[in-house]
């Protein structure tokens, strides 16, 4: 109990999530490799798996050089919302930490389901999902605007009164969870374990094409979220991943863009306004309708 | 659970959970006054882990149980209060803006001179002030003083309960020449830690 209400500076909590996000891409790079191993030995190492991993780590380079450029922004507008707006002052303690990281979490569901539910963020997210394959490397496969959405569904942290850089702390840890949970290496949990946290086998469901597994699991460590709102599926029948229409390449630069220019194409074609607006406010499943209507007509 | 029923009880857990940070145990009140205000009235800083305390322990008992401050100057502003009033004068200190703007860069510490006690210990001349080398503006320079100084408070973390108690140390049956407290800063003005030194006569 103590330890839960020890008072911790800024410096050490931005020290701590330096450390976990270094040192998280290295293990997680380790855990790759070691994946790599194992699709060797089950005899499924293919080119386009190599090929389509290092276009993985290269849209991360990417993304990478667009938050540097807006990261100050980023963490700008939190520091002006919790100097200007905050109700309140939080401590910096870990038993604030464990409080914000729940809340992150929360809004870490919000986003997500956010980011598949209408054509502007699935354009972004769209890229995360495009991969044929699951392992640790798609984790990393990020989209141009990924950046952009996670603000606006934790910035009302800050008004709350958390101090910034335990808010940018607690996503840290809501992603790297997240990142560990990209793997066909482990089947399922014990069942206390799969009931309440998001495990491999959740998260495979939410990366599948199976028609009954579409919009489902979004959740970042706890899957209660998913079993409290409706959106919970366990993982039954094997699974498809990727995304339709296929994206069929491993060149990072397409596939990084892939979800704008598809997009861009179908707005450029729309038959009307309305329907252009649809396209972005819609989920992606409404474009996919759409496009099959007009196959058959 | 449809989207609506979704949204509401999503709010309303994060209500529960933000309450659950606000009163949290030890915490006296969350409060939205800047860091170096609530100094005085301690609110939020705790303890460091025992390790740590005592190596700071073992740390400081060589350098500062006779601790002198060489050449140190101190700008900032004084008063002669009562010691209960003591947060009102770090009101003044933060709202000083010809101060604050005068400052070269980030500071380190904030020092909290006392010294002219009253005969009851109720008052004294309080001073709290950046270090004078940080400060363009040399008005209102105040030295410390030279003389040998005890340390009543090793340099970390203490809550409010902690840093009276420190007060309590002071030897009462001798003469007090000085009272001082270092408060050291992180980069974005929140107490890092904090020590306190008494001299006597």
């Amino acid at each position: 109990m103590e330890f839960l209400t020890q008072a911790f500076s800024t410096d050490e909590i931005w020290w701590l999530e330096s450390w976990l996000d270094d040192w998280f891409l290295v293990i997680a790079f380790g855990l790759f490799l070691l994946e790599l191993v194992r699709y060797a030995v089950k005899k499924q190492f293919s080119k386009n798996l190599l090929g389509d991993s290092i276009a993985n780590y290269v849209t991360l380079v990417i993304f990478i050089g667009i938050v540097a450029l807006v990261a100050l922004t980023y963490a700008g507008v939190f520091f002006y919302v919790y100097d200007t707006f905050r109700i309140v002052e939080l401590p910096i303690t870990p038993w604030t930490i464990l409080c914000c990281v729940i809340l992150a979490d929360l809004a870490y569901y919000w986003e997500h389901r956010f980011l598949h539910s209408n054509g502007l963020a699935w354009a972004t997210h769209t890229v995360h999902h495009s991969s044929p394959h699951f392992n640790i490397s798609v984790a990393y496969r990020h989209g141009p605007l990924d950046w952009l959405f996670p603000l606006f569904f934790h910035l009302p942290l800050a008004i709350l009164g958390f101090n910034p850089f335990i808010i940018f702390l607690s996503e840290v840890i809501v992603q790297l969870f997240q990142t560990l949970l990209h793997t066909e290496t482990i089947k399922k949990f014990p069942k206390p374990i799969e009931a309440v946290f998001n495990t491999p086998s959740h998260h495979r469901v939410h990366h599948a094409t199976n028609r009954k597994y579409l919009d489902k699991n979004y959740a970042g460590i706890l899957i209660i979220w998913d079993r409290m709102f409706g959106t919970f599926a366990r993982e039954e029948e094997p699974v498809r991943y990727g995304v339709f229409p296929r994206i069929n390449s491993i060149n990072p630069i397409k596939i990084f863009f892939s979800g704008f220019i598809k997009l861009g194409e179908q707005v450029i074609k729309a038959p009307t306004w309305s329907y252009r607006l649809n396209l972005l406010i819609k989920p992606p499943k409404w474009a996919w309708e759409q496009e099959q209507k007009n196959k058959h007509i | 659970m449809s989207l609506l029923p979704s949204l509401l009880t999503s709010v309303a857990i994060t209500c529960l959970v933000w309450l659950v940070a606000v009163f949290q145990p030890n915490i006296a009140i969350a409060s939205d006054m800047p860091i170096v205000e609530r100094v005085n009235k301690t609110i939020l800083i705790k303890e460091l882990p025992v390790e740590h305390k005592r190596q700071a322990v073992a740390q400081q008992k060589k350098s500062s149980d006779n601790f002198k401050f060489e050449n140190v100057q101190i700008a900032g502003i004084s008063q002669n209060i009562s010691l209960n009033k003591v947060p009102t004068l770090w009101n003044d200190f933060n709202d000083n803006k010809t101060l604050q703007n005068s400052l070269k860069r980030n500071p380190s510490k904030v020092f909290v001179y006392y010294r002219d006690f009253s005969s009851s210990y109720e008052s004294a001349m309080v001073s709290i002030g950046y270090d004078a080398k940080n400060v363009k503006s040399k008005a209102n320079v105040i030295n410390l003083p030279t003389s040998r100084f005890s340390s009543l408070l090793n340099k970390g973390r203490y809550n409010d309960i902690e840093l009276k108690q420190a007060w309590q140390k002071i030897d009462y049956r001798k003469r007090i020449l000085a009272v001082v407290e270092v408060h050291y800063l992180n980069t974005d003005n929140t107490v890092n830690s904090t020590e306190i030194f008494v001299s006597y006569n």
